[in-house]
C-alpha cells in the first residue's frame, strides 16, 4: 500500500491499515493467551479433544476467548466498527486493491473455519458473530449505494460481502463462507481489474453511462413482466424455506442439516441480485424474464448442490456439522418470525417500487423522504465512523499522552 | 544449564575488533582506509563467531568442542552490534571527539564487567559494570562539559551502591531472597537511559551522541541480562513476583510515553530501549522457563535493534544537521537505506512474524498469562502502543515526500552514503538477521 511513498493518502491509507490489523491482532494474541490458559495446548487436534469436553473447561473462559479470536478475525475482514481501513485501500495502485479485496479481507472468514470447532462450543459467540455481520452487511451495502467512485463502491460491496459472510460463520454454515469467499474472491477480483479499463472507456465515450434516467433510450413504463421474475423468488422461495425448516417439503435436501440456511442465502443472494438488474433497467420484457427466472431457479438449486458438497468436503463428520448449525441456530420459533418479517420486508419494497412506476410519482409520506435524504447523507460520509473515532478516540488519547511530556520535564525545550 | 563464565575465548573474540584500534596510526592520513580496517575485522569477528558456534553444535562433527552455548553467542552479537555506533566516530569531523584510548578503555570497563559477571557472584558483576558506566560518564562529561546532569551521576552512583551491597549480601548471606530481588530490579531500573533524565541537551556532538547511544541505551539491557541471568532456575532469587513484576512493566510504560512525547531522535530510541527491558524484565520476574528464555533472548535483542535504529537516526540526523522530529519530518524519505535500518531495527520487538522479537515476546506472554493475566493484556496493549509509536515515527520522519531543504547539490551529497556508513549499517542489518536466525533455530530446535 506504501508503494508510492510521495503520496501522501496512500500513506496514511497504509498507516491506518496496519494500525487495525494490529488493534485486532493485540485481540487475537489475547485469544490465543486465553486458549493456552485453558487447554495449555496450541495443537488445534489436541484442543479439539479437549473442548469436546466443554464442561470442565469453564464456559466464560472459552466465550472470552472466541470472542477475543473473532475480534481477530472482524479486523481482516473489515467487520464494524473495525472496517475503516477497507475503504482507503483504494488510494493503492489497481491490482493492489483488487489483490486486497479478493484475498487479504478472506483471512477472516478463513480463520474461523479453521476454528470452528471452538467458536460451536460458544452458541453466544456465534450470535455476535451473526449480529456483527448482519449491520457489516448493512452498513457496507447501504455505504455502497451511495457512493459515486467506481473503487469506492467496489469497496465498500466488498464489506457488505464480508458481513454477509460473517453471518453465514454466525449461523453454523461455515463451509457456505468459504464457498462465498472463493466465489465472491473471483468476481471481485475481476471487476476491479475492469474497473479501470471501464473508466477508460467511459472517459473515450462520452454515451456511456448510458442506462441513466435522463437517457431517452431507457424505457420509461413500467411493466408487469418486469416484476414477474421478482415477485415468484421472493413469494415462493420463502415458502420453501418455511416447508423446509418444519420438514414439510419432501425434497431431499430439506432432510439435510443447514439447507434451510443455504436457502435463506441463496433466497437473499438472488433478491438482491434481482433488485439490481430491474434499477439497471434489464428487463424490459416478459420473454426475457422467463430464462432469466429459470437461470435463476438453476442458480439457486446449483448454489445448495455446491454448498452442500463444500460442507460434505470440509465438514465430513455429520455430528460437527449438526453442532454447528445447532450452536449457531436461534430455534423454529424465533426463526419463522424472521423469515416472514425479511419476506414481508421485500414484499413491501417490491410493492413500493411498483407503486412508484405504475403512478409515476413518489408514494412514500414526507417525513419518510426526509429520513431518507439523512439516511443518504448519513452513508455518503461512510457514518461518520471514522471522524467520530478520530475526534472522540485519537484526538483525546494524544492530548492525554502530550501532557506526559510535563513529567519528563527534565528534558530541555520541553 | 547456566554457561561457564569467564570464558577466554569468547572475551577474546568479542574483543577482536578492538585490535583494529591498533592499526589507528597508519590510518591517520586515510580515515578511510582505518574505517575499513575496523569494519573488515568486525566482520570477520562476525565470521568467526557465527563459525566458533557452529562448530560447537552438540550434534557436529567437525570438532568436539564446547566454547560457546547459544545464548553466548547471542550475547556476543548482541555486544558487536552494540558497539557499530563506535564506527562511525570520526575524531577530525569533531575535534572533542573520543579519544581511541578513551574509547577502548571503556569499553574494557564494560566487558571486564560483563564477563566477571560470573553466575556465583553476578551483582559483583553488575557493580563493576555500573561503575565502567560511571566512569566513563565521567570522562564523557570531561570532554563534553555539562553533557550530563548531576542527577544522572546520582543515579548511577546508587545503582552501583545497590549492586555493591547485592554481592556483599550474596557473599555474607544476608537479607531475604525477596530484598535481594528488589535491590537487583531496582539497580537494573536506575541503569535504563529513560525516563529519567540523562543529557543536559547542551551537546550535541554526533561523536558524543553515539559514544552516548552505545554506552547508556544499548548495555544496560545487557546489565540487566547478566544481573538477571543467574537469577533464574538454581539461582539466588527465585520467586515469581507479580508486584516486581507490574512494576517493570509500569517502568516499561514510562519509557513508552518518554518515547511518545520525545523531541529528539535520540530519546526515542532510550524510551523504545526501556519500554522493551521493562516488558523483559517483566517476564524473567515470573520465574518460569518461558520467562526466561523470552526475557534473554529480548534483553540480548534489544541493544542489537537499538543500534541499528539508532544509527539510521544518527546518521539522518548528521545529514541534515537538526535533531528535533519536527525539524526532520518527512525529511528523511530520500534516505532509502536509513529508512529500511530503521523499520528493521525498530521492528524487532513489535511481535511481528518472521522477526526474533515476536518469538522472545511470545515466551514472556505466556509466562505473565501464567502469573497474572491482567499483566499479559496490559503487556499486550504496551506491545500495541509500541508498534503505533514507531510505525507513527518511521512515517513522519521517512515518509511523505518533503523536501529535506538542502541545495540540489548538497543533497546529492547527503544522499550518499559512505563506505563506513554501509559497512555499518550492512553490518547491523547482518547480525540482527543472524540473531534472528539464532533464536529461530533455538526456537525450533525446542520444538
Amino acid at each position: 500500500m506504501s508503494h508510492n511513498p510521495s503520496r501522501k493518502e496512500a500513506m496514511v491509507a497504509a498507516r491506518k491499515t496496519f494500525v487495525v490489523h494490529r488493534i485486532g491482532d493485540a485481540f487475537f494474541l489475547v485469544g490465543i493467551l486465553l486458549a493456552w490458559r485453558i487447554f495449555h495446548t496450541l495443537d488445534f487436534g489436541q484442543m479439539a479433544r479437549m473442548v469436546a469436553d466443554f464442561s470442565s473447561l469453564g464456559g466464560g473462559g472459552l466465550t472470552a476467548m472466541v470472542l477475543c479470536l473473532f475480534v481477530g478475525c472482524m479486523a481482516k475482514s473489515a467487520q464494524f466498527p473495525l472496517h475503516v481501513w477497507l475503504p482507503d485501500t483504494m488510494e493503492t495502485p489497481t491490482p493492489v486493491s483488487a489483490l486486497m479485496h479478493a484475498g487479504i479481507v478472506n483471512v477472516g472468514g478463513y480463520l474461523m473455519n479453521r476454528t470452528s470447532f471452538l467458536f460451536a462450543h460458544s452458541p453466544l459467540t456465534m450470535h455476535v458473530v451473526f449480529l456483527t455481520g448482519f449491520v457489516t452487511a448493512l452498513f457496507g451495502s447501504s455505504i455502497m449505494l451511495t457512493q459515486s467512485d467506481v473503487k469506492r463502491k467496489l469497496g465498500f460491496s466488498t464489506m457488505g460481502q464480508m458481513g454477509y459472510m460473517t453471518m453465514e460463520c454466525g449461523l453454523g454454515a461455515f463451509s457456505l463462507a468459504v464457498f462465498h469467499l472463493i466465489a465472491h474472491g473471483i468476481f471481485k477480483a475481476t471487476l476491479f481489474l475492469e474497473s479501470g479499463m471501464g473508466i477508460g472507456i467511459a472517459r473515450q465515450d462520452p454515451m456511456i453511462p448510458r442506462r441513466t434516467a435522463a437517457d431517452p433510450r431507457t424505457p420509461e413504463s413500467f411493466r408487469l413482466s418486469q416484476t414477474l421474475p421478482a415477485a415468484l423468488i421472493t413469494l415462493v422461495l420463502p415458502l420453501i424455506i418455511l416447508l423446509g425448516a418444519h420438514q414439510l417439503a419432501g425434497f431431499h435436501l430439506s432432510r439435510e442439516e443447514g439447507t434451510v440456511i443455504f436457502l435463506f442465502f441463496s433466497w437473499v443472494t438472488v433478491s438482491q441480485v434481482t433488485i439490481s438488474l430491474t434499477r439497471a433497467r434489464l428487463f424490459d420484457s416478459f420473454y426475457s424474464a422467463i430464462p432469466w427466472t429459470a437461470f435463476l431457479i438453476l442458480f439457486v438449486y446449483g448454489y445448495i448442490g455446491a454448498a452442500h458438497g463444500f460442507n460434505l468436503f470440509l465438514y465430513p463428520d455429520p455430528s460437527d456439522r449438526a453442532l454447528f448449525f445447532a450452536s449457531g441456530g436461534v430455534g423454529w420459533s424465533l426463526f419463522t418470525p424472521i423469515v416472514l418479517l425479511i419476506t414481508g420486508l421485500i414484499i413491501a419494497g417490491w410493492v413500493v417500487t411498483a407503486l412508484r412506476e405504475m403512478r409515476g410519482e413518489i408514494v412514500l409520506p414526507a417525513w419518510v423522504l426526509a429520513h431518507q435524504e439523512r439516511l443518504y447523507l448519513f452513508f455518503l460520509n461512510r457514518g461518520g465512523v471514522e471522524l467520530w473515532l478520530h475526534h472522540h478516540v485519537v484526538e483525546p488519547v494524544d492530548r492525554f499522552l502530550s501532557r506526559f511530556r510535563r513529567l519528563f520535564a527534565g528534558r530541555e525545550g520541553v | 544449564v547456566i554457561p561457564h563464565f569467564p570464558n577466554p575465548l569468547f572475551l577474546a573474540i568479542v574483543c577482536f575488533p578492538l585490535l583494529a584500534l591498533l592499526f589507528r596510526p597508519f590510518g591517520r592520513k586515510n580515515p578511510m582506509g582505518f574505517r575499513k580496517t575496523i569494519a573488515g575485522f568486525c566482520l570477520l569477528d562476525m565470521i568467526l563467531v557465527a563459525g566458533t558456534w557452529f562448530l560447537d553444535r552438540p550434534d557436529s562433527l567437525c570438532v568436539s568442542c564446547r566454547i560457546f552455548s547459544p545464548d553466548e553467542l547471542l550475547l556476543s552479537l548482541s555486544l558487536l552490534g552494540s558497539m557499530l555506533p563506535f564506527l562511525l566516530i570520526d575524531g577530525e569531523e569533531d575535534h572533542r571527539g573520543p579519544r581511541p584510548g578513551l574509547i577502548l578503555g571503556m569499553l574494557a570497563c564494560a566487558l571486564f564487567g560483563l564477563n566477571l559477571s560470573v553466575p556465583s557472584a553476578p551483582a559483583a558483576g553488575g557493580a563493576l559494570l555500573s561503575g565502567g558506566l560511571g566512569l566513563s560518564a565521567l570522562l564523557l562529561s570531561r570532554i563534553f562539559p555539562g553533557a550530563y546532569r548531576g542527577s544522572f551521576f546520582f543515579r548511577l552512583a546508587l545503582a552501583f551502591g545497590l549492586l555493591g551491597l547485592l554481592a556483599g549480601a550474596e557473599e555474607a548471606g544476608l537479607l531475604g531472597a525477596g530484598a535481594r530481588e528488589i535491590l537487583a530490579v531496582a539497580a537494573i531500573l536506575l541503569l535504563l537511559p529513560a525516563p529519567f533524565p540523562r543529557k543536559s541537551e547542551r551537546v550535541s556532538s554526533p561523536a558524543f551522541l553515539r559514544v552516548d547511544q552505545a554506552l547508556f541505551v544499548c548495555i544496560p539491557p545487557l546489565a540487566g541480562f547478566h544481573i538477571l541471568r543467574a537469577t533464574g532456575e538454581g539461582g539466588t532469587l527465585a520467586s515469581p513476583s507479580p508486584a516486581l513484576a507490574a512494576a517493570c512493566l509500569a517502568f516499561g510504560f514510562l519509557g513508552l510515553l518518554y518515547g511518545k512525547t520525545a523531541r529528539f531522535t535520540e530519546d526515542l530510541a532510550c524510551g523504545l530501549a526501556t519500554a522493551g527491558t521493562g516488558f523483559a524484565l517483566a517476564g524473567l520476574l515470573t520465574r518460569t522457563p518461558d520467562g526466561t528464555k523470552g526475557a534473554l533472548s529480548l534483553l540480548l535483542l534489544i541493544p542489537l535493534a537499538t543500534a541499528l535504529s539508532g544509527l539510521a537516526l544518527s546518521l539522518l540526523v548528521s545529514r541534515l544537521r537538526v535533531r528535533t522530529f519536527d525539524a526532520l519530518s518527512g525529511k528523511g524519505g530520500r534516505f532509502g537505506p536509513l529508512r529500511l535500518s530503521f523499520f528493521l531495527g525498530a521492528f524487532q520487538g513489535m511481535s511481528l512474524p518472521l522477526v526474533g522479537g515476536f518469538q522472545a515476546e511470545w515466551a514472556i506472554l505466556k509466562a505473565l498469562s501464567e502469573l497474572s493475566f491482567l499483566l499479559a493484556i496490559a503487556s499486550i496493549a504496551g506491545i500495541f502502543f509500541t508498534f503505533v509509536l514507531v510505525l507513527n515515527r518511521t512515517q513522519s520522519l521517512f515518509m511523505g515526500g518533503v523536501s529535506s531543504g538542502l541545495s540540489s547539490s548538497d543533497a546529492k551529497i547527503a544522499e550518499e552514503i559512505s563506505l563506513p556508513e554501509k559497512w555499518s549499517l550492512g553490518m547491523g542489518f547482518a547480525l540482527l538477521l543472524l540473531f534472528d536466525l539464532v533464536l529461530s533455530f533455538m526456537g525450533g530446535s525446542e520444538a
